[in-house]
């Protein structure tokens, strides 16, 4: 018996030593950071900090960073269990990276086919589905691939293809309810020099894993629902399971800018997209149109918005500090100011709610680049982690380990 | 016998009698003053005449000189001819040459291409112009007149005015520096709202269009 219990710890042992690490890299649990930060610094170059903590504290990549390369990744990743995934658009490979060393590596590719890019991804336990358009090749796109061994399977989906006078689409949302798969997506009109939206949204319920559309909700009230979320977060569910979408029609995502920003709900309960339930930001006290969307709890969510007259259009859009951010009742549609500096960067993945808390980056052209954290219990806010002062974009805030 | 002209010469042409021969050696070996005086050179143009004919006899029976090297090589009529067409061209080209220091201020392309760019390599930058796009450059005053996608990568530090010759009228815009190492895109932006933006964005700022936008620039211009 004794003996026994020896083998079984000895094989434990063993297990934690090879079974935890074996395909993650060469760094062991204990080394693995909690959170991640993608910064883009003033010379342009761009760095990942890893940390184990954003409450408070002072970070300076270009000491603690790990450089990008190739660089201008971080509108494209999908960060899980200290992993890096995108879709590389010029050649269609999947690709997982990681730190190791200090070095930004490959540790794995899968090659998919056609040519096209993330527009939305939403995970099922360890797999991850992406969804796409082709534009070259006329078909949305959805890929299944297992992160454990990079296997993917990979299927067309038989959505209305675009129709005179729209020639491309995006597949703004993606989520699983009631067995079901709900992709969100509307029409465009581009060439090189221009690019506008239909002013028709479209959610379509299909089975899974069919891929057959049941049914086709079609809803003018705003359009563009949800928008890259490999770039920041447009939806999520709430604790009654209901989905909540924002719908961005503003120049930088549907520029379509004469329809409302709003948000949208379909109920867990019905399935259906809620035509009773919509709440209008841009006629709402915030008055300007928004794009990033996050959830906060307790029926509470983040908004990020434009203010009109701080920038000129899409030329400085990028450039100038012009976002604020909103709380929002999603319920009462009522809207609350957060206290922040004016924040820059036409989209960002800024913010993290964790433990009742929204840490919340926010790169001002004055003032220092902070993590400020909100509490939505007592509505404090509060300076975290601090970068040093060549930093001038932080692009990305999230989990890299549990 | 008396000795003439005639049979002096009848005498070096080997032409005369015995008799006559032996007279005139008779006459060249007597040094006595009763020697006859040849007849006079007659006066006037026959004297030129005679000059002339005596030359041609002596030239005939010189060798034949030699004709120059320049001579020889121009003496076909074609030579002549590419030779006056050679001097014609270069001359062309020298004035060409001229005026084009004047003119080359003012660069115009115009791509018809539906799908390709078309490149322009420069001291100072290199642009790519994108499919159904037209530039108009005055190098001289930084003139940058576009209509359509262009890509521009200045080699140095250089000034512009850039206007969009496409754009809305009250699309009017100041000089803009455009740094060495960055990579910009001039766009003639247009959406139902605010159609005919000129929109000037360094690399880093395409990240702020939106993605379909982004993602078309980036492949176009392989950014």
């Amino acid at each position: 018996m004794k003996g026994s219990v020896g083998k079984l710890f000895f094989s434990l042992y063993l297990f934690s030593v090879f079974g935890l690490t074996g395909c993650g890299g060469s760094e062991d649990s204990t080394s693995r950071k909690k959170y991640s930060l993608y910064v883009m610094l003033k010379d342009g170059s761009e760095y990942i900090t890893r940390t184990d903590s954003i409450d408070s504290g002072e970070t300076d990549p270009l000491v603690s960073g790990t450089k990008v390369i190739p660089p201008r990744l971080f509108y494209d990743l999908i960060v899980r269990d200290n992993s890096y995934y995108r879709l590389n658009w010029k050649d269609t490979r999947f690709i997982r990276t990681a730190i190791e060393n200090n070095e930004f590596k490959e540790t794995g590719s899968v090659q998919l086919t056609g040519q096209w890019s993330i527009d939305s991804y939403v995970w099922r336990g360890d797999t991850l589905c992406i969804f796409g358009f082709d534009v070259k090749n006329q078909a949305v796109r959805f890929a299944n691939i297992a992160t454990a061994n990079l296997q993917a399977q990979e299927q067309n989906i038989s959505l209305p293809k675009p129709a005179a006078p729209f020639n491309s689409m995006s597949v703004g949302f993606a989520n699983f309810m009631n067995g079901h798969l709900y992709l969100g997506y509307t029409y465009h009109k581009t060439d090189l020099k221009s690019y506008t939206t239909s002013d028709t949204l479209y959610v379509a319920q299909l089975t899974y894993p069919g891929l057959k559309v049941v049914k086709t909700f079609k809803d003018t009230r705003s359009t563009y629902p949800g928008g890259v979320n490999t770039r920041q977060s447009h939806y999520f569910h709430d604790e009654k399971g209901d989905f909540y979408f924002i719908a961005c029609p503003g120049i930088a995502l549907g520029d379509n800018p004469s329809k409302p920003t709003g948000i949208f709900r379909i109920n867990k309960s019905t399935g259906e997209l809620d035509k009773d339930y919509f709440f209008n930001i841009s006629t709402s006290p915030i008055h300007n149109h928004g794009y990033g969307f996050w959830y906060l709890g307790n029926g509470k969510a983040i908004v990020r918005t434009e203010r009109k007259g701080v920038f000129r259009g899409m030329e400085d859009h990028w450039l100038v500090p012009h976002f604020d951010f909103f709380v929002l009742d999603l319920e009462k549609q009522t809207t609350e100011r957060l206290n922040l500096p004016l924040d820059k960067g036409t989209a960002r993945n800024c913010v993290l709610v964790e433990n009742g808390l929204a840490y919340i980056s926010i790169n001002p052209n004055a003032g220092g680049n902070y993590v400020w954290i909100y509490n939505p219990k007592t509505g404090s806010l509060k300076k975290g982690l601090h970068f040093s002062d060549d930093v001038d974009y932080i692009l990305r805030l999230e989990r890299l380990n549990p | 016998m008396n000795i003439t002209k005639e049979i002096i010469e009848k005498y070096h042409q080997g032409l005369c009698t015995p008799e006559e021969e032996q007279a005139v050696e008779k006459w060249l070996d007597d040094d006595g003053p009763d020697f006859a005086p040849i007849d006079p050179l007659p006066a006037g143009d026959s004297k030129f005449k005679i000059q002339d004919d005596m030359w041609a006899e002596i030239s005939a029976a010189l060798p034949q000189p030699k004709p120059s090297p320049v001579t020889t090589f121009f003496t076909p009529i074609w030579r002549r001819v590419a030779a006056v067409f050679v001097i014609g061209i270069a001359a062309a080209l020298t004035i060409f040459m001229k005026s084009r220091s004047a003119h080359q201020q003012l660069i115009v392309i115009k791509n018809s291409s539906e799908t390709t760019n078309r490149n322009l390599h420069e001291r100072a930058y290199s642009i790519s112009i994108g499919p159904k796009s037209n530039v108009e450059i005055n190098n001289e005053t930084g003139e940058f007149d576009f209509c359509g996608a262009v890509l521009i990568n200045p080699k140095r530090d250089i000034e512009l005015t850039i206007q969009g010759s496409c754009a809305r009228a009250d699309e009017k815009r100041g000089k803009m520096v455009l740094r060495k190492g960055q990579q910009y895109i001039a766009l003639n932006y247009g959406n139902a709202s605010h159609p005919g933006e000129v929109v000037i964005l360094p690399q880093t700022s395409i990240t702020g269009l939106p993605p379909l936008m982004q993602r078309q620039l980036m492949s176009q211009f392989n950014i």
